[in-house]
């Protein structure tokens, strides 16, 4: 199958649909998943966790519960004191330990011989409370008067300074031109506001982790996007070293931002530490969904002047998210990344956003795919077809005339030499023509296309590669296989390609923070991009090391010598050859053995640094550029949305391997369909999750999706392995917005709040309502 | 709060007198087993498992289908059974509901008598469906057999005498007789439905309607008959828009619930539609507005 | 209670109660992990398992019902150190597969497809597919692979 290079320019292994090195086990089921991990003694736990949003502990009594059958540990608030928090703000605990802040925080948990018997005992902890007044809604959290679900914020830890206060958890301000003479002088000003719900990662594996503590070490197995961020966490929260922490990453059943943080390993390992034994905590389905943070509920605001034929002048906006009851989530740390998102497809030369994330008595949010590109850019976009249609102008021209082109600025400052968004437009006209497409419009028929530039995850990355004796290549990396196939087949194609062996020959170890270096997680798009690029730095290091032994070996000159299907020959004379297995062992006693590490981080970008305050993300690294657009049709009598036609151009760089791209593309368009038609975390009053099963929190089936066309461009970065970027996420983020404004199209309303259900459709399509949803 | 430290037993009867001695002899400690999907989610539902259930898989007589007008089918017979089973147009609408009921891995052992004695299972597709083909129950109970309409079995399910089971369902089948069925889910399949639809009627030859029987599921807490639906489907043939007048009397008639799964107002506003589909099902001679 | 199950071909005996899940029996008595708790509430379809000719969610199958007939696994489509099954090397060829966690269970659900409809068409394969959740490929490639799957079973018969 492999194909040799000539003159070393690889083994032909870059754009080959090959196939992932961990798929036979998951076809035979005989993978070992998170979930599926058990080890010798291991206990079972069970939580104790809130029923109530808000209340002062009175009293909390587990003596009854400790002395119960099978019993083995009971862990509560006193035997894991640090303050934690994703990244930015520590003001997460393992235990509510006074207080308690949302439906669904632990209290206390329970390490049993069987599941039953520490659900038992969890019952029986004894508990007195005193209810305090909720703070629910996001609308009037920052009131004056409000109470404060953190009185003490002053008291915790920041990783940087940045603007908060009160029921304000965070604040990232991005400020850039003279918006107020924009403002001033526009041709018009139009205002729009966006509601959107929350949305749950709800991966088939539900979080699992299995925690063993020995000589001050605690081992756990977990199935993590981001093993070295959990090591940290554990730390932090039980207030041992990092090095205390050893992650190990079996086979994970899926993440898509909700398995990047520490959720059950803190529980696990405190258990753990208690009784002596392994401990196995394991999330059911609604432990899911109430528990496990979700992409966050927000309000947008946008405001934009415009000039005559429909040019941005300048836009105000501002950005209300929920972050739930603590910043265990990353949705404090990606407030930078909303005006990026709104800032990052159009030219906009002056704006002023405010991205606020508030304090809720709610479960904490995290990440989800995108983080909140999908709801910045539905409100972008349905807010651009209300301008379009206040002037009178073409939906598809009026993005043509704001589009970013090459060597124009960012809202932050940042230019972009490789934009690419005219020519995702273009890709898609070629397949579906806007002009066809709208002139055949007809009641109840929309259609919507929409561009977005995204970005790639800037994160470090380490890898190591070593040449066994048989000419294996063995890369040792901490890089987590979410099931992108970025580590099992990216990275191995990449190595395979740089040192010219078949991709059959390069092994990957599973993740292993004893093991493997530094890496950023497998989030953002980054891992064939970030650590790709760090095991191709490794694999030209041990080119080298190879072709230097190999030209003893060959008595010539390393310049001489090529790398051709895993064997090393003398330029023209094919004969004198000596194999990688050879070059392996002779290394041994030669040189030593044959390995190398290498490493990655994005190399920096300048922007307008002094525009944006409170921001963790302040530019698009590796920068890639996309256009999507669909073709609904609304069923009057049910209010049912059909996607007819479904058009994706894609960036990605360069294509490792088309078969894994077109994957990502395809559920990244599903999962956002899911977000904008179906999907929907509803609270109740009391803050509770309604949607606590997957018969009300509706996942899109084999029948919900529709056939995606998609052309994948080639667009080169300058930093990625062989000229790629970022694929994963980029799929999911116009999605809402290019079916909500084809549904707006289709019903000739405006559509202000997510999700696109059948109920609102059909409610506007009844009442004869101006605006689905919110409006100003 | 309390916690089951152990599952339930099981017990399995080799005929139907078996099955009701025990169950009456264990009262309220003992439940019937069919398929189990149901009872298998009592817990996420809040609901408490009894000590005891008693399967009836294995009681030969259960599994049966006999007859040709009625036609007698047993009660634990599946849904996918049910979705080919044989007989004239009069069962088309049972054989729709069977089949786009849930989906296939439920259909294949969810069964006719748990749909019809599940107790709060609001969304039962076959239950509207034999309600339109005015389904009469064989029951069996310590005082031996009756024969009862489906309509009066519904009316008190939740205080029916322990030791009672359902034994089998009869269903008419005038050769005269089309029937149809309509259900509506957020997504392509694969859940409850939102509303569900039955029609059965009688024509005469020219096409006439004689007489109509309406069921509509999942609206109200309990599926039932649509008498002003029914009526307005009498005097003409099936048209989309006698379907459609059905539709919105049986709109007027119902006092929808609000769930999770859906607004109550939804549910009656997409019924003049769901009755479309239906007649459209239930007869070859609908006129459609389908372009 | 004992229940006597058989399982992917061999005779299994179990002490458990009667109303315990087919699944928790599967992976936590017999160690046959590859059927995976998605959700215990039969609606993502990762529990799919066959019962004599049929599929069911072992999560909603009591064990006591389940021992009347043959129950077969992912783990039993191929044997260990034999070759894939055809739906196995059809999903991981065309790309069917990501995470995997839904795997097995779509193994078990195209296994039984292809039985029953050796040329089904891709509308018959995403009907069949309703009951099985996958929150990663959006599908398409788990279609193209029983397209594909089918197309080779039937040349090889």
């Amino acid at each position: 199958m492999t194909t040799a290079g000539g003159n070393g320019s690889g083994s032909g292994a870059i754009g080959r649909r090959v196939r992932r090195a961990d798929g036979e086990p998951k076809v035979r089921g005989s993978a070992i998943y998170g979930m599926d991990h058990i080890e010798p003694g291991m206990l079972h736990a069970a939580v104790r966790r809130a029923e109530v949003p808000a209340a002062r502990i009175v009293r909390l009594d587990t003596t009854a519960a400790a002395r119960m059958p099978g019993v083995r540990a009971v862990a509560t608030a006193a035997d894991a004191p640090g303050l934690s928090g994703m990244l930015v703000l520590k003001d997460q605990s393992v235990f509510a330990s006074e207080v308690i802040r949302y439906v669904g925080e632990p209290i206390a948990a329970v390490a049993a011989d069987t599941p039953a018997q520490a659900a038992a005992a969890a019952a029986a902890i004894e508990l007195e409370l005193e209810p305090l007044d909720p703070v629910l809604d996001l609308d009037t959290a920052l009131d004056s008067g409000t109470r404060l679900i953190h009185p003490d914020w002053e008291s915790y830890q920041t990783l940087v300074p940045g603007p908060r206060g009160g029921n304000l958890a965070w604040e990232a301000r991005l400020e850039r031109g003279d918006v107020a003479a924009a403002f001033a002088s526009a041709y018009q000003v139009v205002s729009d506001e966006f509601r959107v719900p929350r949305q749950h990662q709800s991966p088939i594996e539900p979080h699992a982790a299995v925690a063993r503590y020995d000589h001050g070490r605690f081992t756990v197995h977990t199935p993590s996007q981001f093993p070295y961020l959990v090591r940290g966490r554990v730390a932090e929260l039980l207030g041992v070293r990092p090095s205390a922490v050893r992650i190990v990453v079996p086979t994970i059943g899926g993440g898509f931002g909700g398995k990047l943080d520490a959720l059950l390993e803190p529980l696990a390992c405190v258990l753990a530490r208690k009784a002596g034994r392994p401990v196995q905590v394991l999330n059911t389905r609604a432990d899911e969904l109430r528990t496990a943070g979700p992409r966050e509920n927000a309000i947008v605001r946008l405001r934009t002047a415009v000039d005559a034929d429909g040019r941005i002048l300048a836009q105000d906006g501002h950005i209300l998210a929920d972050n739930g009851a603590n910043s265990s989530g990353e949705t404090v740390a990606c407030a930078g990344v909303a005006p990026l998102a709104l800032g990052g497809t159009y030219r906009i030369p002056a704006a002023r956003y405010l991205s606020q994330v508030v304090y809720t008595n709610t479960p904490p949010t995290a990440a989800f795919r995108g983080v909140n590109g999908p709801y910045c850019i539905y409100a972008q976009e349905m807010h651009m077809d209300h301008i379009a249609r206040e002037l009178g102008i073409d939906r598809r021209e009026i993005r043509l005339r704001n589009v970013l082109r090459p060597g124009q600025k960012m809202v932050n400052g940042q230019v972009l030499s490789d934009a690419f968004l005219v020519e995702a437009l273009e890709s898609v006209e070629a397949r579906a023509p806007w002009a066809e497409l709208t002139a055949r419009s007809r009641p109840l028929r929309g259609v919507a296309v929409v561009p977005v530039t995204w970005i790639t995850n800037p994160g470090p990355a380490e890898a190591s590669l070593k040449l066994a004796e048989d000419g294996t290549v063995m890369v040792t990396c901490a890089a987590a296989e979410i099931g992108t196939g970025a580590v099992t087949t990216g990275v191995r194609q990449i190595v395979a390609e740089t040192l010219s062996v078949p991709i059959e020959d390069v092994l990957i170890s599973a993740p292993d923070t004893d093991a493997g270096g530094y890496d950023h997680g497998a989030q953002g798009s980054r891992t064939t991009y970030g650590m790709g690029k760090a095991a191709g730095d490794a694999a030209e290091q041990v080119r080298d090391q190879i072709l230097q032994t190999a030209a003893d070996l060959l008595e010539a000159s390393p310049e001489d010598l090529e790398l051709v299907g895993g064997q090393v020959q003398v330029v023209g004379a094919p004969d004198a050859a000596v194999t990688l297995a050879a070059v392996g062992a002779a290394a041994m006693w030669a040189g030593g053995p044959i390995s190398a590490s290498g490493r990655f981080v994005s190399p920096p970008v300048p922007f307008d640094a002094g525009c944006m305050a409170g921001a963790l993300f302040t530019h698009f690294s590796a920068a890639s550029y996309h256009a999507h657009l669909a073709e609904v049709e609304v069923d009057p009598d049910t209010g049912v949305v059909t996607i007819l036609r479904y058009v994706v151009a894609q960036d990605v760089g360069r294509a490792i391997n088309p078969t894994m791209i077109e994957g990502q593309v395809h559920g990244g368009v599903a999962q956002g369909l899911g977000y904008a038609m179906l999907e929907n975390l509803r609270l109740d009053d009391a803050g509770r999750v309604l949607d606590a099963g997957l018969e009300s929190y509706r996942l899109p089936t084999a029948l919900d999706v529709p056939p995606v066309d998609l052309e994948i461009l080639e667009n080169p970065c300058s930093s990625g392995p062989f000229g790629a970027k970022g694929a994963a996420e980029p799929p999911i983020v116009p999605v809402a917005a290019v079916i909500a404004c084809a549904v707006a199209d289709a019903i000739g309303r405006p559509i202000n709040e997510l999700p696109v259900s059948p109920f609102a459709v059909l409610g506007a399509l009844r009442q004869g309502a101006d605006v689905v949803g919110a409006s100003t | 709060m309390s916690i089951v430290l152990t599952r339930p037993e099981v017990r399995h009867a080799s005929s139907v007198e078996e099955a009701v001695g025990w169950l009456a002899e264990l009262g309220a400690g003992a439940a019937p087993l069919a398929g189990g999907t149901w009872v298998m989610r009592a817990e996420q539902r809040g609901e408490p498992l009894t000590q005891t259930y008693v399967a009836l898989g294995r009681v030969p007589e259960l599994r049966a289908v006999t007859g040709t007008d009625p036609v007698v089918v047993g009660a634990l017979t599946t849904h996918t059974a049910l979705a080919g089973l044989a007989g004239p147009p009069a069962l088309d609408a049972l054989r729709q509901a069977a089949h786009h009921s849930a989906f296939p891995q439920v259909r294949n052992v969810a069964t006719l008598g748990g749909n019809i004695g599940a107790r709060g299972f609001v969304e039962a597709d076959l239950v509207p469906a034999l309600l339109a083909l005015e389904a009469r129950l064989v029951l069996a109970g310590p005082d031996g057999r009756a024969t009862v309409d489906l309509t009066n079995y519904l009316a008190d399910r939740d205080a029916r005498p322990a030791g009672e089971i359902i034994v089998a369902a009869e269903l008419p089948v005038a050769t005269t007789r089309r029937s149809g069925y309509a259900r509506l889910t957020v997504r392509g399949g694969g859940e409850y439905a939102i509303a569900s639809v039955a029609i059965s009627v009688d024509a005469a030859a020219d096409g006439t309607v004689t007489d109509a029987r309406v069921a509509v599921g999942s609206v109200e807490p309990l599926a039932r008959r649509c008498p002003a639906a029914e009526a307005a489907l009498r005097g003409a043939p099936l048209s989309a828009v006698t379907a459609r007048a059905a539709g919105a009397a049986a709109a007027a008639e119902c006092s929808p619930r609000s769930g999770l799964d859906a607004p109550g107002w939804y549910r009656t506003a997409v019924l003049p539609g769901l009755f479309e589909r239906a007649a459209t099902r239930a007869g070859h001679d609908v006129v459609t507005t389908e372009a | 209670m004992s229940y006597e199950l058989s399982v992917n071909g061999r005779r299994e005996s179990v002490d458990v109660p009667g109303m315990t899940p087919l699944l928790d029996v599967l992976r936590d008595e017999l160690s046959l992990r590859g059927a995976k708790k998605g959700c215990a509430e039969g609606r993502c379809g990762a529990c799919t398992v066959r019962l004599g000719d049929r599929t069911v969610a072992s999560c909603l199958l009591p064990v006591a019902v389940a021992t009347d007939e043959p129950i077969s696994t992912v783990e039993g489509v191929a044997a260990p150190d034999g070759p894939l099954h055809p739906v196995q090397e059809a999903l991981l060829e065309c790309g069917g597969v990501q995470c995997g966690a839904c795997t097995p269970g779509m193994v078990m659900t195209l296994c039984d497809l292809l039985e029953a409809d050796p040329d089904p068409d891709a509308q018959s394969v995403r009907q069949a597919l309703v009951g099985n959740i996958c929150r990663c490929t959006g599908y398409h490639k788990i279609v193209e692979a029983a397209l594909s799957a089918a197309a080779a079973l039937r040349e090889a018969r």
